[in-house]
């Protein structure tokens, strides 16, 4: 490793990082923008033209707004919460494949931070250490509400973290590697959606569980919890929350893009060759970005034992016997067609499982008699 | 000095000073939160010496979920609005720690004071996959038994009877 | 790579076993759950009958020499299985009806098996998960009873107390694993830093890990404290598997580290399990005496005997030829006749301590008071384990005790000697107990006028404690058959 290669890397770093802070004001934007149409509203509309400069006001209103200590806050976990919650949330980014490779002379540069023989793990545990965040905001922030949020916040992160370490699994047996980069490439002759409907659909609704977004966004339900874990929280530190969701968002997408849809994939001219895969893969993750808009505008929240049934009961469940399907089809090398019929059946299942909001379960005359 | 030396001085402060914090405090849920920062620490000299499937695994089940799951019942069980503990056994915990400190750094040092330990590049996760499913096979199954006896014996203990 | 299933057959069937009593107990309900006690035994029963071919077979390993299927282990996994039958039989009537009989009979299952693979494991790793596997599922039915007080007590105490052994076993092992770059028992024997005239420090430090590890799970002084209250306050079949089976299980894994894994270093761990032997028995002895609760009484006696259980393994160490000459064979054997009569007479005690239960919850010692006139035969039973249990002939105690005193003088040590004295004068002092509570139950005077009813024993304790009564007077009257039994058991170090 020569000078070149560290200033490669840190040119890399800090471009990614200042384009993604870019794009998150973009993300926020078009949320705003997508569901105030589906609402029939007009959206931000005053700042810049279509209201494009929004998210820079606000963050500038943020900046300058009166940084609150509430009296009962642990002195030391309360200021760290925020950035214990960000940084695993840009962290993770680092592994996501947003391109191919770009030669200029001699010299080889894969377009991501870094391509380490674990990424997709290291994803997950990106995940996992976010939890950290909200539950010591909500502990450290010394009230009622933010605790609730936090603990209800932790407990749906963790169980829908094994449901969406379990959808990954399949995808890593056929790629046989754990590196984003080879996920990628090994999707050269047929994307994984092919083949592995159920595990992206779990994948997809876990991801969505993960980053607390509606209809899963028990944590913060402004009707019983005023925000949730991050009621105290005002300024800055609000504004590191803030960007962490959307950088979950923006992360969980490109992961679904880089696991099941073919990365920076696609049909593209025979010039500028790298640039159609960077086009390529902004374009399909924006394609989730936006479904993530949709479904928090399409579904009302769920109730948390529904939430716990879901991810507990089907999920899970699904995900397991998911993974010893396609081991046997990928051991016994039966037709691919096989696994996508059965892709498809299972999948069909997991949508009219999860998708109607579950009747209130009814005691039997037993149960209701002992709980008595 | 080489640059993974650097790196490993500064995660080996880092995770024992966090350790140190994780027995030193009386909150619980800054010793929760320091034990999860030493053992991120460790995972990072997982990788640091190639074995970066052990690390991130690490942070994946220890940090992510054992230490988050202490946090869950401190939270749930009522220490988080009085999260200040402490016993009179203090003294005589630093004793022992201090005698068990230094015979196994004693012994650790004239055992492999003078040895050299490489830097090694990431070990194949391929090759850890094949080797748990073939010879170490049988420690692998018994230890899904165990996890089998201990689920059931969670929801036994935690059941309302 | 090819798996030899034939030798994991045993494990197989109790694995089998366990996950057909999840099922079945799903399926049933009230009284018919009893089933899954039915099942367990049936599978216990099925893996002796398949291991018994294999006493006549050459030893096999699979696994690339993970697992190894020699006679000893052939012998002690049959001992292991007969206990497992034997306390799930005994568990049938007090479990009866319990809100968790089905998960009881699961847990102690998954329990057995590690007690299975603990014989066979020649490498430190499935050592510790063999541990592991028989501790965990324990920690949870010690603590069944949920409403009782002691029970909590019992199943807190003994998880954390196993659960700091098994953070010091695994520490053990990242320090042997950094001094000699292997987990394999034979490759550490030969490795150069094991064989080396000044072998480095943290060797002997994992050792000492190891032993503390080990001495958690045998109950061994100074590491003994948890298995007074975790007996008293557990289920009592399950005080019983834990004070034979799991304690067994613990002085095979010992002996197997110890003589596989360090023979060049038992210099060093001779003299120190001595040093334990000597401690751990005298405690026990001494501070049994002062005992008013009978569960707690087999207890400190069941460290006592773990006192004299070490003592073969010490002798072992104290030899300068390891692995050479009949001796060690010798020590091997008496320790294998020891475990299996200590395992009868134990069982038995603990069998008329569960009947005896049902009316007296508490178990106390004066409880037993004019057992004698009130049910004849389980006292006699009773007084037979205990005597056998102080070592007096004619009742099989006598020769375990002769077995592992000439095992020990033979060797020709000063370290033999002194710990065969020293066996000698504690089982005098474990007399005054022992037959302390023959006195009470022949001459002791019930409390209270009512008390003077018959006691009722349940069928099934009443034939169990039969079993264990006849095999204790016939191993006392002719032990030949044992003795033959046990000599099968040859530990075999290369496969």
């Amino acid at each position: 490793m020569d000078w070149l290669d560290v200033v490669i890397i840190l040119v890399k770093v800090v471009v990614c990082f200042l384009l993604l802070n870019l794009l998150l004001a973009v993300v926020v934007w078009a949320e705003r923008k997508v569901i105030a149409d589906m609402q029939s509203r007009i959206g931000p509309n005053r700042a810049g033209p279509y209201g494009l400069l929004q998210s820079i006001a606000d963050g500038l209103k943020l900046f300058t707004k009166e940084d609150i200590f509430p009296l009962s806050a642990d002195r030391i976990v309360y200021p760290i919460a925020p950035i214990i919650s960000a940084v695993p949330a840009f962290l993770a980014f680092t592994v996501v494949p947003f391109g191919n490779m770009l030669s200029i002379g001699h010299r080889h540069i894969t377009l991501q931070i870094a391509d380490i023989n674990v990424g997709l793990l290291f994803f997950l545990a990106m995940g996992s250490i976010a939890v950290y965040g909200v539950a010591l905001a909500g502990w450290s922030s010394g009230s009622k509400y933010p605790l609730i949020g936090a603990v209800r916040s932790s407990a749906q992160m963790i169980s829908y973290e094994i449901a969406m370490g379990l959808s990954v699994i399949p995808v890593v047996l056929y790629a046989g590697t754990l590196s984003t980069r080879g996920i990628v490439l090994a999707q050269q002759h047929m994307w994984f959606i092919g083949a592995q409907i159920p595990s992206f659909l779990i994948y997809l609704i876990a991801g969505v569980a993960e980053c607390n977004r509606a209809p899963f966004d028990l944590p913060e339900a402004e009707t019983e919890l005023v925000a949730g874990f991050h009621t105290e929280y005002s300024g800055i530190k609000f504004m590191l929350f803030f960007m962490a969701e959307y950088m979950h968002i923006v992360t969980i997408s490109a992961i679904a893009v880089t696991l099941f849809f073919g990365g920076w994939m696609g049909p593209h001219p025979n010039f500028l060759v790298p640039l159609w895969g960077v086009l390529w893969f902004l374009g399909k993750t924006a394609a989730f970005v936006f479904l993530f808009y949709w479904v928090r505008a399409s579904f009302p929240r769920l109730r948390y034992d529904q939430l716990m049934n879901v991810g507990w009961k089907f999920l899970i469940p699904i995900g397991m016997a998911w993974i010893p399907i396609s081991a046997a089809v990928h051991i016994f090398d039966i037709r691919r067609v096989v696994l996508v019929g059965a892709g498809v059946i299972v999948g069909i299942i997991v949508l009219s499982l999860v998708l109607p909001t579950k009747k209130p379960e009814v005691l039997t005359e037993e149960e209701a008699k002992t709980t008595a | 000095m080489a640059l993974p030396t650097i790196a490993f001085w500064i995660l080996a402060a880092f995770t024992a000073v966090s350790t140190l914090f994780t027995v030193l405090t009386r909150n619980v849920v800054h010793s929760a939160l320091g034990l999860a920062a030493s053992l991120i620490g460790a995972a990072a000299l997982f990788i640091l010496f190639g074995a970066q499937f052990v690390g991130l695994a690490q942070i994946l089940i220890y940090v992510g979920a054992v230490v988050i799951l202490f946090m869950f019942g401190i939270m749930l069980t009522g220490t988080a609005v009085r999260p200040v503990v402490d016993n009179d056994q203090r003294p005589a915990a630093a004793l022992v720690a201090l005698a068990v400190f230094l015979v196994l750094a004693a012994g650790i040092v004239s055992s492999f004071g003078t040895k050299k330990v490489r830097f090694q590049v990431a070990f194949p996760t391929v090759q850890l996959g094949h080797q748990l499913f073939t010879t170490w096979v049988l420690p692998f199954e018994a230890v899904s038994i165990l996890l089998l006896a201990a689920l059931v014996g969670a929801i036994v203990l935690a059941r309302r009877d | 790579m090819r798996i030899d299933y034939a030798a994991l057959a045993p494990e197989l069937v109790i694995t089998g076993a366990a996950c057909l009593v999840l099922l079945v107990d799903l399926a049933v309900r009230g009284r018919t759950r009893v089933i899954s006690g039915y099942i367990a035994l049936v599978g216990s029963l099925l893996a002796i009958v398949l291991l018994i071919p294999k006493m006549f077979d050459a030893p096999t390993s699979t696994l690339n020499g993970l697992f190894v299927l020699d006679h000893f282990a052939v012998v002690m996994k049959i001992i292991f299985l007969a206990v497992a039958a034997y306390v799930i039989w005994i568990a049938i009537p007090p479990m009866r009806g319990h809100r968790y009989e089905g998960e009881f009979v699961f847990l102690l299952l998954c329990s057995v098996l590690g007690t299975l693979l603990m014989p066979s494991s020649r490498d430190l790793l499935m050592l510790f998960v063999s541990l592991e596997l028989v501790s965990a599922p324990a920690f949870v039915i010690a603590g069944l009873r949920k409403v009782n007080p002691l029970s909590n007590e019992a199943a807190l105490k003994f998880f954390i107390f196993g659960v700091l052994s098994a953070g010091i076993f695994v520490y053990g092992i990242s320090l042997i694993y950094g001094a000699t770059g292997t987990t394999s028992l034979a490759a550490i024997a030969a490795s150069p830093a094991a064989r080396a005239a000044h072998p480095p420090a943290i060797l002997f430090t994992g050792i000492v890990f190891i032993v503390a590890a080990f001495g958690f799970k045998v109950s061994a002084v100074p590491f003994h404290f948890w298995a007074p209250d975790t007996y008293e306050g557990a289920p009592t079949p399950l005080a019983a598997f834990l004070s034979v089976a799991s304690k067994a299980a613990g002085f095979v894994g010992l002996l197997l580290i110890l003589y596989i894994g360090f023979p060049a270093l038992a210099k060093f761990w001779g003299p120190f399990l001595g040093v334990i032997a000597i401690l751990t028995m005298t405690v026990g002895n001494v501070v049994a005496l002062r005992q008013r609760q009978f569960v707690r009484l087999l207890a400190y006696s069941s460290i006592a005997h773990a006192g004299y259980m070490l003592i073969p393994i010490a002798v072992i160490g104290s030899k300068a030829g390891v692995g050479s000459g009949s001796s060690n064979a010798t020590l091997i054997r008496s320790l294998v006749i020891y475990l299996a009569i200590y395992s009868i007479m134990q069982l038995g005690a603990f069998a008329v301590a569960i009947g005896v239960s049902k009316q007296y919850p508490t178990l106390l010692v004066r409880d037993l008071s004019g057992l004698g006139r009130r049910a004849p035969l389980p006292a006699l039973a009773l007084a037979a384990f205990l005597i056998a249990l102080g070592g007096i002939p004619p009742f099989g105690g006598w020769f375990a005790k002769f077995a592992l005193f000439t095992a020990a003088i033979d060797a020709g040590t000063s370290l033999g000697l002194v710990l065969a004295i020293a066996m000698v004068v504690n089982s005098v002092i474990s007399l005054f107990y022992y037959l302390g509570v023959v006195r009470v139950m022949y001459l002791g005077e019930t409390p209270e006028a009512q008390d003077e009813g018959a006691v009722s024993f349940p069928r099934t304790i009443a034939a169990a404690t039969a079993l264990a009564f006849i095999g204790v007077v016939f191993v006392g009257i002719y032990p030949e058959p044992f003795a033959r039994f046990a000599d099968a058991a040859r530990l075999v170090l290369h496969v």
